[in-house]
């Protein structure tokens, strides 16, 4: 017990090392970028006048050096202030991030519980029936579309069932001019716009699941304890259900927990190839005009959703791995 | 974390039940949301706002959104001039420098209250005593000395100097009895939803559109207000729909998902207005891109450390021969697939006005030769043999930074494409490509030599011409408040711009303001490669009568003449009839004119009966009026007579036009020419113009003419549209009738038809066929006709609600009737039923999946349960 707490201990820290060093990567990495960001926000449109620019210059503390920008920073980090906007002035960037990963949850939580669901009950029948023709069929499937570029993906969806067939729309989380409501019109609404991008977001990653669950379960099928449960007389089912499965899950819950970080940090190319107005969608859109606190917002909310789903995927090894339990 | 395999099919089987549960009845509800009564456009477009505060807004999108909100002393025309919106008139006194204006009773604030020119006085004194809040507009109320509302309706101006632009006043009038509460220090942050005190009812302005709402980079959604004083708009609602890119929002357009597309690019341009039911127009834009090269002097450049040291920049003659080196035509054509104008002079050609249209003598023109003799001529020579010019007395070469925006690809182009041709002559710029930022610091830095970069013009031209004067030049660097990319100096021009800003009277200060382009088309600080154009998509099965853009560029649809011109496509779809009385005519005093109506006016609605009323207004002011079709009225006193005929049709519809008669005592001396106008198969031609010797006539039904001439040669020539003009010298002698007959070539066909159900072979009425910008609504036997069309082989788009649209082609044929007939296609029963089918499909397919799953695994237990199979492989 006590070599595991310590184990979890040294994750922890280890995680919160991680954590601070990408805060401070977070602040270099933006000041590293070329351009001036008060230029590039202003078009060179004669109806700005001079005296705006200079309020935008002092308003953003951009005129400061670099040291004191730092210091700012860290301590505003620190009460998750990232400042407005450039764009949207009078509104906190993290507002504007933590609206956005409504839509990023909607979408990618959707698809990650049908991939998951999917990929882990086709990899399990694969391993199971091994050779035969499901797995063939599965892994052909599964591969074709891990293998198709998702924004090519997306992009065929929307022109056979978009533009062609008219069922489903080709952009946008709900009628335009909609907003979310809790309603049945509502909800319909909603589901009419996820289906399309999210299932190209499930069918291009079922792969990964399904092949992991597979290689895993066929490795934990040869152990010698399957021979023993086997010899034992147990049902092929019980012998699944409570001697392979368990076992082969170890690394799915690694890669769950990496896809939890994904359901967070958006998916940059379906979002943008649907307009779907997720997390993904507004770091691409503020990349475009270099919209620092916007950008600041987003990654460290997606660096700490990385640092803490790894840091659960951990914990859970170590609590799940007997050998880690006993390894002490 | 145990999942058994059971578990994870049960969640399964739920999540695809779940899943088809919601995707048949989110198939089958048809159009989804859009079955709402009112009519709402949907618009894409590429930016959408930054705010919609008044005093914060920045991005060009945000002021289209303010001015369909909100009204402004002067409107801005479908040609860009100015006219009459909140001031009704408005007068001056001798020196320009007192300004009146009446101001409409009409006007009405969104939320009933009625406006008044106390709000303007309001508005305006607050931009004047808030400078730093009000900063985005009290560049247009310079040299104000003071505002006041003499009563409701009256408001006057006065002035320190007399001022060109009191007629374009862009500051948005705001309502008093709202913004008065506002604190000057919270002017730039109040939002019209989140700060329920000031803005109780939600934002109030009082433009033909009411701002209902705004969602950050998704929509923004305008109500009709439907008390607007000049119009009210065709529709119930706008909706702004903002895109990432070019290709989403016209696929959006393909897939009926918006009705018009704002800004597409010229890469997905043809594949869009190419699709079923897409029309488009290539509008010319208020915008212009040039190859700027650096004036800076010597002196100015001791400021700026890291500055360019190669000055030759500055020699006139080098400028000169960079400017021959430039084919704006072949830029155009490759940079921006034919769809800008060439560049020339500063103002773009979007404002005609103020645009000076340089003569072919001033030209440089594409002239590598030209450019070769003057760079010698100056005393640049190849002296080192490297096949670049150097300066023979400096021994400086002619080796220039060119920079460029990076990532816009016409700028990449032409950057090569400028740099081969100054090669040529012995230049050597190399294209260096940077970001627009830092760009931006090379023009802040002084560090270019040249380069390519754009703007965007006002309706007025002061601000375009301010960029080159010399006070807006940076005088250190990141001196942000200052426009000047190209560092010009010129006082001459400096002088012309302040008196240009002064000339009250319109044409002095065009005078002005094309000799200020002509000096800069000589001096070449700038050479304007290309105008671009805006390139605006419409779906036309979901509204109709578009305006003429092309011809209006102010009438975009983000303007207020759009949403009052377009009509939602319905089954009972009425074009606005057409009348023209053609040019003002000249007639003999006691003399009587035959005016026909049908042949003066047409209704775009084949078979639409028209009613017409003639109005003759006497030199004594005196007024008769006839409705009937044709009138002979008898022109009795000499003066001007003034015609007007309005007509209406069936659905209510009407139009109108006047013309002027000039009625003349006939001389003593005067002989007549007379005679018909026909048509090459001896059909008379009604309402033909005649014109001989200055004066004008015009023929009756039966095609006949009669005009008085003073004795002597003459060149009498007879037009009519649709027909070839056709002169024939004539000699008139005194008292005499000299016999005259023209026959007249047609320049163009009619086209005539049925449109049918395909399965029914029934005529369908009230379907649209257009040819071009032609179109006409079939009658109820489905019979069509258009008229006047140009001969050749053109596009037939006819379309139903309902139908498959149907493109084909005709030939038209000069002077005939071509026969078209053609079939529509019921749409398959809407997607309801065929994504029935499909859900019902893929439900089963689900069902019938999980179904084997569930059977394998109930097999598989019962088999293990009494003899357990080998397990594959590598078991046991």
């Amino acid at each position: 017990m006590r070599s595991s707490r310590r184990a979890i201990m040294r994750k922890i820290i280890n995680s919160l090392i991680t954590l601070f060093l990408v805060i401070i990567l977070n602040f270099v990495l933006f000041r590293m970028m070329p351009g001036d960001p008060v230029r590039l926000i202003i078009p060179n449109d004669p109806k700005i006048t001079d005296d705006h620019i200079a309020q935008m210059i002092e308003d953003f503390g951009l005129d400061q050096p670099l040291y004191l920008q730092f210091f700012t920073y860290m301590k505003n980090t620190l009460f998750l202030e990232f400042g407005d906007s450039f764009t949207e002035l009078g509104t906190p960037a993290l507002e504007i991030v933590l609206e956005k990963l409504k839509w990023t949850l909607i979408l990618t939580g959707t698809s990650s519980i049908f991939m998951i669901l999917i990929g882990v009950t086709v990899g399990v029948i694969a391993a199971w029936r091994r050779g035969g023709r499901f797995d063939t069929g599965s892994l052909a499937f599964s591969l074709f579309f891990y293998a198709m570029p998702t924004f090519w993906f997306a992009m065929m969806l929307i022109a056979i069932f978009s533009t062609e067939l008219k069922w489903f729309p080709p952009d946008s989380a709900l009628t335009y001019g909609n907003t979310l409501e809790f309603s049945w019109d509502g909800f319909r609404d909603l589901v009419h716009h996820l289906i399309l991008p999210a299932t190209s977001l499930t069918i291009g990653s079922i792969a990964a699941f399904s092949l992991i669950m597979r290689g895993s379960l066929v490795d934990v099928m040869t152990e010698e304890f399957i021979t023993t449960a086997r010899a034992k007389g147990l049902s092929e089912t019980q012998m699944l259900k409570n001697h392979a499965v368990p076992n082969a899950m170890l690394p799915m819950v690694a890669l769950i927990a990496i896809d939890i970080a994904f359901v967070v940090g958006g998916a940059f190319q379906t979002e943008v190839v649907f307009n779907y107005p997720g997390i993904g969608w507004e770091t691409v859109e503020a990349t475009y005009v270099k919209n620092y606190p916007i950008l600041q917002a987003a990654f460290f909310l997606i660096a700490v959703a990385v640092i803490l789903a790894n840091l659960i995927a951990d914990i859970l090894m170590v609590s799940l791995d007997p050998r880690v339990k006993m390894g002490g | 974390m145990i999942v058994s395999v059971r578990k994870s099919i049960a969640l399964a089987v739920v999540a695809i039940m779940l899943l088809v549960s919601i995707a048949v009845p989110v198939m089958l509800a048809p159009g989804n949301a859009e079955a709402a009564v009112e009519v709402t456009m949907t618009i894409g477009v590429l930016q959408g706002p930054d705010t919609l505060n008044p005093f914060s807004m920045i991005l060009g999108f945000s002021y289209t959104i303010l001015f369909l909100m909100y009204d402004t002393l002067n409107s801005v025309e479908t040609d860009f001039s100015a006219d009459k919106q909140l001031a009704q008139s408005w007068y001056h006194s001798e020196d320009g420098k007192v300004w009146y204006y009446n101001i409409t009773h009409d006007a009405v604030w969104h939320d009933g209250v009625a406006l008044t020119a106390e709000d303007i006085n309001f508005t305006y004194n607050l931009v004047l005593d808030n400078e730093n809040a009000c900063s985005l507009w009290s560049g247009y109320l310079t040299d104000f000395e003071e505002v006041v509302a003499l009563s409701d309706y009256q408001l006057r101006i006065t002035t320190t100097k007399a001022k060109a632009t009191m007629l374009s006043i862009m500051v948005p009038i705001l309502p008093k009895h709202i913004w008065a509460d506002i604190p000057a220090n919270q002017l730039k942050q109040v939002d019209y939803w989140k700060d329920s005190t000031y803005f109780p009812t939600g934002p109030v302005g009082s433009g033909p559109l009411v701002l209902d709402g705004f969602v950050q980079d998704d929509f923004v959604r305008m109500l009709k207000w439907d008390k607007y004083f000049i119009d009210v708009v065709n529709v119930d609602e706008v909706l702004y729909k903002i895109y990432e890119t070019s290709e989403q929002m016209a696929t959006a357009l393909r897939s009926e998902y918006i009705d018009v597309a704002m800004g597409i690019l010229p890469s997905s341009w043809v594949n869009t207005i190419s699709a079923p039911n897409i029309d488009g127009q290539v509008v010319p834009q208020l915008s212009l891109y040039e190859l700027g090269i650096n004036c800076a002097s010597a002196e100015w450049r001791e400021a700026f450390p890291k500055a360019s040291d190669n000055l030759e920049t500055t020699n006139l003659a080098v400028r000169q021969a960079i400017a021959m080196c430039v084919n704006t035509t072949e830029l155009v054509k490759t940079c921006m697939g034919g769809y800008a104008d060439a560049g020339t002079s500063l103002i773009p050609t979007a404002t005609p006005f103020w645009h000076y249209y340089v003569p072919p003598e001033e030209d440089w023109g594409f002239n590598l030769q030209g450019a070769r003799d003057l760079l010698t001529a100056a005393g640049y020579e190849d002296i080192d043999g490297d096949d670049i010019r150097e300066n023979t007395s400096s021994e400086v070469e002619l080796t220039f930074v060119f920079n460029y925006r990076q990532n816009v690809l016409a700028e990449e182009l032409a950057a090569e494409k400028i740099s081969d041709w100054l090669w040529e002559v012995g230049i050597n710029a190399p294209p260096v490509g940077l970001q627009e930022s830092q760009l931006t610091n090379a023009w802040f830095g002084c560090t270019y030599d040249m380069y390519i970069w754009g703007w965007d013009a006002d309706v007025d031209p002061s601000f375009m011409l301010s960029v080159m004067t010399t006070s807006e030049i940076p005088t250190y660097p990141q001196d942000y408040l200052k426009w000047s990319d190209c560092y010009y100096s010129n006082p001459v021009y400096d002088q012309m711009y302040i008196d240009q800003q002064n000339a009250v009277d319109l044409a002095d200060r065009q005078t002005i303001i094309h000799d200020m382009q002509r000096i800069l088309y000589v001096d070449c600080p700038y050479i304007v490669l290309w105008y671009p154009s805006g390139l605006y998509a419409y779906r036309t099965d979901t509204f109709y009568n578009y305006p003429d853009m092309e011809a209006n560029p102010g009438s975009t649809p983000g303007t207020m003449w759009f949403f009052f011109d377009v009509l939602p496509y319905g089954e009972d779809m009425n074009l606005q009839p057409e009348v023209d009385l053609g040019p003002d005519q000249d007639i003999d005093c006691g003399q009587s004119m035959e005016f026909t109506g049908s042949a003066l006016a047409s209704d775009p609605n084949t078979g639409d009966i028209l009613t017409y009323v003639w109005t003759f207004v006497e030199p004594d002011e005196t007024e008769s009026e006839y409705k009937q079709e044709s009138v002979t009225y008898t022109f009795l006193n000499p003066g001007e007579v003034t015609v007007t005929l309005t007509v209406t049709d069936s659905g209510g519809l009407s139009a109108s036009d006047s013309l002027v008669m000039t009625v003349t005592e006939v001389s003593e001396t005067a002989g007549w020419v007379s005679g018909y106008v026909k048509t090459s198969s001896e059909a008379p031609i009604a309402a033909a113009t005649i014109t001989a010797g200055g004066k004008t006539s015009a023929t009756d039904s039966q095609g006949k003419y009669n005009m008085s001439l003073e004795p002597g040669e003459y060149e009498v020539t007879a037009s009519a549209s649709g027909y070839a003009a056709s002169s024939e010298d004539v000699t008139v002698e005194t008292v005499t009738i000299t016999w005259q007959n023209f026959t007249l070539a047609s320049t163009t066909g009619n086209l005539q038809g049925w449109v049918l159900d395909d399965e029914t072979g029934e005529g369908i009425s009230g379907a649209s066929v257009k040819v071009g910008t032609k179109m006409t609504i079939t009658n109820e036997t489905g019979y069509y006709l258009l008229t006047k069309l140009a001969a050749g082989t053109v596009f037939v788009n006819t379309s139903m609600a309902g139908y498959e649209a149907n493109r084909t082609t005709a030939v038209i044929v000069l002077g005939g009737t071509t026969t078209l007939n053609v079939t529509l296609t019921m749409e398959s029963t809407e997607t309801g039923g065929l994504g029935t089918i499909v859900a019902v499909a893929l439900g089963v397919i689900a069902l019938a999946m999980v179904a084997a799953v569930v059977m394998t695994v109930i097999k598989k237990r019962k088999r293990s349960g009494d003899d357990d199979s080998p397990p594959p492989e590598e078991g046991s």
